[in-house]
């Protein structure tokens, strides 16, 4: 299980990434996350939602209401310009982290 | 007997105990806590069972409100709720809702109630300008040689129209509303709505209306001071 401060860390870079793939809503974002890391990424579902409205906030992401195929209320978030530069620098800053990491690893064995 | 229905209203409630009562977040965690529920008994868990872990998964009400209230509501949405309150809907998502439970209208009664003690001040006030003020209004214009301004105007002709038509129009009024009681099916999800856009309507009408009387009596008045 990934620690909760680095949970914490990476959910915008994560929820970024994802809705840059096309629209999504709460629920199917976290199944996502959940399935991409096989389910070591586990989020306390509800503390998504505050994440979401932080960033929407921000001018990030925008919102809309729609329904699902059952015809149940739906919020669904898509990527809005600011949020596609957010996302490029979060992937700059992270493969930064992962080189410095990588690199310092590969020393100790060298 | 566990109700799912029953039990998704309880957790709303604790959600709204612990202080998020913004109706977007509300909404928003309902939708994602009936996703889960239904994920669950997908995979075949009893419907107590499914809503025990849903919640779980969702998380503890007061820590959600702690990052609600960090991650706070945008000016759009604030507006939004104030123009709603003021229209007579405390909460414009309860009101509009698609995924509404018939549990959570108001009851019909509720609604024909409340915006009966709504609409009935503004028309007494209405019937009382019309029957009192207005002939005097039109004795002071008249006299002052002031041309009644055309909200008043407008206001009289609708006054008489009303009057003349009044047995009518009600009667096609209780038509329409029965008529929708009857067959619609969204009637129910758009009754508070509806009511309060109309109530908050005429009100406004008639206190504009009363302004506009106050004002053009001071007006015709001082034109009746003697000039020195």
């Amino acid at each position: 299980m990934i620690r909760k401060e680095l949970v914490a860390a990476s959910a915008e870079p994560l929820v970024l990434a994802l809705l840059a793939q096309g629209e999504s809503y709460g629920y199917a974002i976290i199944q996502d996350v959940k399935t991409r890391s096989a389910g070591k990424l586990n989020w306390t579902d509800g503390m998504l939602y505050p994440v979401l409205h932080r960033m929407e906030h921000r001018g990030l992401i925008k919102s809309r209401w729609g329904e699902s195929e059952t015809g149940r209320k739906r919020k669904y978030y898509s990527l809005k310009k600011d949020g596609k530069t957010a996302m490029d620098k979060h992937h700059e800053q992270w493969l930064l982290v992962h080189g410095v990491l990588a690199g310092l690893r590969k020393e100790q064995y060298v | 007997m566990f109700n799912l229905e029953t039990a998704v209203a309880e957790w709303r409630q604790e959600l709204l105990a612990a202080g998020i009562k913004a109706p977007e977040p509300l909404e928003e965690l309902e939708s994602h806590l009936r996703e889960e529920i239904e994920g669950q008994l997908a995979s075949g868990l009893e419907a107590e069972a499914a809503f025990k872990l849903a919640v779980r998964q969702t998380g503890p009400a007061t820590a959600l409100e702690t990052e609600f209230t960090k991650a706070g509501e945008t000016l759009a949405e604030k507006l939004k709720q104030l123009f709603h309150r003021f229209t007579g809907v405390p909460n414009y998502q309860l009101a509009t809702a698609m995924n509404m439970t018939a549990q959570n209208h108001e009851p019909g009664w509720a609604s024909y109630l409340k915006t009966l003690t709504l609409i009935l001040p503004a028309l007494f006030l209405w019937v009382g300008a019309c029957v009192l003020v207005v002939p005097k209004l039109k004795e002071l214009c008249a006299a002052s040689n002031l041309a009644l301004p055309w909200p008043v105007v407008t206001a009289l002709i609708v006054s008489e129209c009303f009057k003349e038509y009044f047995i009518l129009g009600s009667l096609v009024t209780l038509a329409v509303l029965g008529l929708l009681e009857w067959r619609s099916r969204w009637w129910p999800r758009y009754r508070r709505l509806v009511f309060g856009i109309v109530a908050y309507g005429l009100n406004f009408v008639v206190l504009i209306l009363l302004a506009v009387v106050c004002v053009v009596a001071v007006a015709a008045g001082a034109h009746l001071l003697p000039h020195h």
